[in-house]
């Protein structure tokens, strides 16, 4: 009897199923590597020279290069990496932020993704779903933290400070379902998103207007301008609580938000007038916002582009705005104080197809240039010579590239 | 010394020498908490990370699993397709989709840790390369095969969590539809739509592109359409 007893007391004291406590590790537990997870594929953090962001929308990469390069001839992407919350499916990357200290920078993740899947359950990619604010580290491109907000969201921006972050949601599919059901004006407005940056939490949805698109800020912050594909501009008090949107006509002839006749999509702000230059992709003109008083300037929206002008950019003076356009694939250098052409660059002929944004580079001198491509292969970077008016290099980056951004700790 | 103490002496070095008195190395502590569902601390999950992975290079006979084999696994580089870069992302990602784990695996616990290496004790070569992973991102269907060959299938990819064909005798979860019983909700979920289309979805798609659900996804590489054509047959769709 008592050997039976020992040899039970054996068997349940050695039975691993019975002790095993997933939630209580052994404490004489010995491990063979000090560093673990080290697996994986790593880029290097930025350099003390900054680096270039590409957000391809249509692959879920970005593109990182380093500034350093940007006049070699032979500049090539430093690496493409993954981004979005799902490895499974194609989240569409839409636009990036800058934290301000260069320790992180913020991507949209849009879910519009034309041809991403489709089966009994629907059409994945069209939008329909709500999108995503992500933070990624900009040491290791990890993900700190993420915020849902609407679905499409289309442009983001951030504050001086880096604490706020400011997210417009480009929801034509929004207009088109309104319209077809016969609903208002009122039901077609998509809400601008102003998140806490440090927390990734929303702070405020404000509705702006239809299909509201690029966003900047006024000097003082107090103000955000955004392009409406309603015709329109709308003009947002942030210092009201809570926040009001005032819409302005960008012309005075204009449709509605189901047919516009201007198509408000870009914006670039002067930054020694404020002034806020309206690019419209389908009238083609580049109109002039006057923060004074609120109203547009039609002197010098005189006559329009040869192609849809896209995100621009100003000289730290504002004497000039760097402005492409579509169509011609084309970089315009426009005077802002008649709205003309002063000189341009043409880009075509360096293999740009569909060109979406210019940013300068931390000295002006130069300007990248990213195009979407035919957005089946891959779309391009170039930089500009500001100086000279030539392109001094063709960078193939991901699928329908929409947005570049420079990485870079602020002076 | 007293009859009794001598009995407690023996004992206690009987216990020592069965059960073995050398400290527990993470990596067999964690190869324990690789087959074990209570990795994850949520109340509903049934997963452990064996049930989509074997450990072995390659899986053994009569299994399809829905993940690769992990051998080797902690030198590919990249995971999920080259969508996931960071070996502890790419865990953390089944962690939290398919075992309903609350958080994410912190990278310092030590069960993380133990984790990890394990994964490196069964990851030998050191230049393994990442494998391609094919999501099958529009819904067609498939040419039918063979019924014994779907039969084979469904014992080598869906009885694990499903359980027998009909009854769902052994199943890892309640919440695994029975099958093929659950096709015949389709007509009524989807008026119009063939149940062999939702089928397939449901096994390409698991949990993903507006499903939900907890099952993972089938990639082309996972499992072949010759083979889910001829579990189609089986399954009489």
């Amino acid at each position: 009897m008592r050997r039976a007893w020992v040899l039970a007391l054996l068997l349940a004291a050695c039975s691993e199923e019975d002790s095993f406590d997933p939630s209580r590790p052994p404490g004489d537990m010995t491990f063979a590597h000090p560093d673990a997870w080290t697996g994986g594929t790593a880029v290097p953090p930025p350099g003390p020279g900054g680096r270039v962001l590409i957000t391809n929308s249509l692959d879920d990469t970005l593109s990182l290069l380093e500034l350093d390069g940007v006049t070699r001839a032979d500049w090539r992407e430093l690496a493409r990496i993954p981004v979005g919350l799902n490895p499974v499916e194609l989240e569409g990357p839409h636009h990036t932020a800058v934290a301000p200290d260069g320790s992180a920078y913020y991507v949209g993740i849009s879910n519009y993704v034309p041809g991403a899947g489709s089966g009994p359950h629907g059409t994945h990619g069209s939008g329909a779903d709500d999108g995503y604010c992500l933070k990624l580290d900009a040491r290791d491109n990890r993900l700190l933290g993420s915020v849902r907000v609407d679905p499409n969201p289309g442009d983001v921006i951030v504050s001086r400070d880096g604490n706020t972050l400011y997210q417009t949601h480009f929801d034509t599919l929004r207009i088109t379902e309104v319209a077809k059901r016969g609903g208002t004006k009122e039901e077609m407005t998509a809400r601008l998103a102003i998140i806490d940056a440090r927390t990734m939490t929303r702070k405020a949805m404000v509705p702006v207007c239809p299909a509201p698109h690029a966003i900047r800020l006024s000097a003082d912050e107090r103000t955000a301008y955004v392009a409406c594909w309603s015709d329109e501009v709308a003009i947002v008090d942030l210092s009201a609580s809570p926040p009001t949107s005032t819409l302005v006509k960008v012309a005075a002839n204009v449709g509605t938000a189901v047919s516009p006749l201007h198509e408000p999509y870009a914006l670039t702000l002067s930054p020694t007038t404020g002034e806020v230059w309206v690019s419209s992709m389908s009238s083609r003109f580049v109109q002039v916002l006057d923060p004074r008083t609120g109203a547009m300037d039609p002197t010098r929206a005189k006559r329009p582009l040869g192609g849809a002008p896209m995100f621009g950019a100003f000289s730290s003076d504002g004497r000039t705005l760097y402005l492409p356009y579509q169509r011609v694939e084309s970089l315009a250098y426009i005077d802002p104080l008649t709205g003309d052409v002063r000189r341009e660059v043409e880009l075509a002929s360096a293999g740009c197809l569909n060109v979406h944004q210019a940013t300068l580079t931390p000295d002006e001198r130069h300007a990248l240039v990213v195009c979407e491509g035919d957005h089946v292969g891959p779309g391009t970077l170039h930089t500009v010579d500001l100086v000279e008016g030539r392109v001094l290099n063709t960078v193939r980056v991901g699928i329908f590239p929409d947005s570049v951004s420079i990485l870079r700790e602020q002076p | 010394m007293s009859a009794g103490r001598v009995l407690g002496a023996v004992l206690a070095a009987c216990l020592v020498t069965a059960c073995g008195d050398d400290p527990v190395t993470a990596a067999e502590y964690g190869e324990q908490l690789f087959r074990d569902s209570r990795l994850s601390t949520s109340q509903f999950n049934r997963f452990s990370c064996a049930t989509c992975h074997a450990t072995t290079p390659t899986s053994e006979e009569g299994r399809i699993y829905s993940g690769y084999t992990l051998h080797d696994a902690a030198n590919r580089g990249s995971w999920w397709g080259g969508y996931e870069t960071n070996l502890l992302d790419a865990v953390n990602f089944c962690y939290v989709t398919f075992m309903r784990g609350v958080e994410k695996l912190p990278a310092d616990s030590p069960q993380s840790r133990a984790l990890y290496e394990y994964l490196v004790s069964i990851s030998p070569d050191t230049n393994a390369q990442p494998l391609p992973y094919t999501v099958v991102k529009d819904i067609h269907e498939v040419a039918r095969g063979d019924g014994a060959r779907g039969e084979a299938v469904y014992v080598a990819a869906c009885q694990e969590c499903h359980g027998a064909p009909h009854t769902g005798a052994g199943r890892l979860t309640d919440a695994a539809s029975l099958l093929p019983e659950v096709t015949e909700d389709y007509a009524t979920l989807f008026p119009g739509v063939p149940a062999s289309l939702v089928f397939i979805e449901k096994v390409r798609h698991g949990q993903f592109f507006h499903i939900g659900g907890n099952m993972p996804p089938y990639s082309r590489e996972a499992l072949s359409d010759e083979d889910l054509g001829a579990l189609l047959t089986f399954m009489g769709l």
